[in-house]
């Protein structure tokens, strides 16, 4: 027997394609996709939050929150705590809706940043660093007003919501990265909006409380002077920048006819 | 943000520098088999081989090829909906062929290459972020026979 060789062609074995092509097409679906699940879970959210009382949310959260907030505030001092019961007493000030309920916390959380935040279960989490820079007590109730806002339109379950509804939906693209970045990008104008008329009931808040307007900017004029905004922060960040807020403030206070008088300092 | 540009840049150089490596990686394989003497690879039975075998001797080689980041963000992408991951082709035959090559550089005047075994193995880490790194094993029975 003679051995003799004939080679075969074995560029059979690679497919030949343009990646670059698939790439394309894959990824137009995949944002298709993400698309679709986001308006979808936003639906599914705005579907299931008026079946969802206060009561109820508190039963879903409260948990969570107090166990993360309890253990992040084991060693607070005597000044801390004096703190939280003076905003809770801010706080208790303001006229509740009734039928939202009043069964508002505030939790003091040492924090150099300067912000504050509604939690569902109606925690409302204050930054250390925001209580130094506010100096007067009317700036303080704006912004527990503000947050009061969010719980009276409920956004502190929209927002939260989506983002678990749409975290689920989209776990198996979770190693893709930017998928997250992606879904924050859609966030953007809704909390816009919602920013706007949280500072709306914010200023009601404060004038029920004090019969006056004054002092409604001041968080944002603080906001304005240490915080650079640049084109890039006013489309990245769901808060729309400081200078549009105070014009939206000014407005609302000259078409409600409202005063703006001397505020109280804060007596801490 | 620095998160998108910086993935989108990894993604747009491993495109062209991962087809220059591939394309390169191509060109040597196919200069290198056809230098090879032509050494037949058979499956060998020892009770009913008909020729007298003077030596045998194991041979093995392996080799580690690296999808670059684009074949492996990409294969993610179809991995997603099912279907052939084409891209991933040219990985796995780059590295069946190059671990051939290897075998029979071991045993240039061999008669035969006997029961020749491939196995292969991903090796990257399991968080799924990393690029694609697929070890070939290989290994065979050198034939030399009585003249």
């Amino acid at each position: 027997m003679q051995y003799k060789h004939t080679r075969f062609d074995d560029s059979v074995n690679v497919t030949s394609s343009n990646p670059f092509a698939d790439f394309i097409s894959y990824i137009l679906t995949v944002l298709l996709l993400i698309a679709g699940v986001y308006y979808f879970s936003a639906y599914l959210v705005e579907f299931s939050i008026p079946y969802i009382d206060q009561k109820m949310e508190k039963r879903i959260w409260s948990v969570m929150f107090d166990n993360y907030y309890s253990a992040k505030n084991k060693a607070r001092s005597e000044q801390n705590i004096k703190a939280e019961k003076y905003l809770q007493e801010l706080l208790d000030k303001i006229p509740k809706d009734k039928s939202e309920g009043s069964d508002y916390k505030v939790i003091l959380v040492d924090d150099k940043n300067v912000n504050a935040m509604a939690l569902p279960s109606g925690k409302i989490i204050v930054y250390s660093g925001l209580l130094e820079k506010i100096k007067s007590e009317n700036g303080l109730v704006f912004v527990l007003g503000h947050e009061l806002g969010h719980f009276a339109h409920r956004d502190h379950l929209r927002g939260m919501g989506r983002g678990v509804i749409a975290g689920l939906l989209l776990s198996p693209l979770a190693d893709f990265s930017g998928v997250g970045i992606i879904i924050g990008s859609f966030d953007m104008y809704f909390s816009r909006e919602q920013e706007l008329q949280a500072d709306e009931y914010g200023l009601q808040a404060m004038n029920s409380v004090y019969g006056h307007a004054g002092g409604a900017v001041e968080f944002f004029e603080y906001v304005q002077e240490n915080d650079r905004e640049t084109f890039i922060t006013k489309y990245s960040s769901s808060h729309p920048v400081s200078k549009e807020r105070i014009e939206n403030i000014k407005s609302l206070i000259s078409a409600k006819n409202m005063k703006e008088l001397a505020t109280i300092t804060k007596k801490l | 943000m620095s998160d998108i540009i910086v993935a989108g840049a990894l993604f747009v150089v491993a495109y062209f520098t991962g087809g220059h490596i591939e394309k390169k990686h191509y060109k040597s394989i196919n200069d290198r088999e056809a230098k090879l003497p032509h050494i037949p690879v058979i499956e060998f039975d020892r009770n009913n081989f008909p020729y007298e075998v003077e030596n045998m001797k194991m041979i093995s080689a392996n080799v580690v090829i690296g999808a670059d980041y684009f074949k492996t963000v990409l294969a993610g992408l179809v991995n997603l909906f099912g279907g052939n991951i084409s891209v991933l082709e040219s990985v796995l035959d780059r590295g069946r062929r190059e671990v051939v090559i290897r075998l029979k550089e071991q045993a240039l005047n061999a008669d035969f290459i006997a029961n020749l075994r491939h196995e292969t193995s991903e090796i990257s880490g399991d968080n799924g972020r990393e690029a694609l790194k697929v070890e070939n094993y290989a290994y065979a029975t050198a034939i030399y026979l009585k003249k």
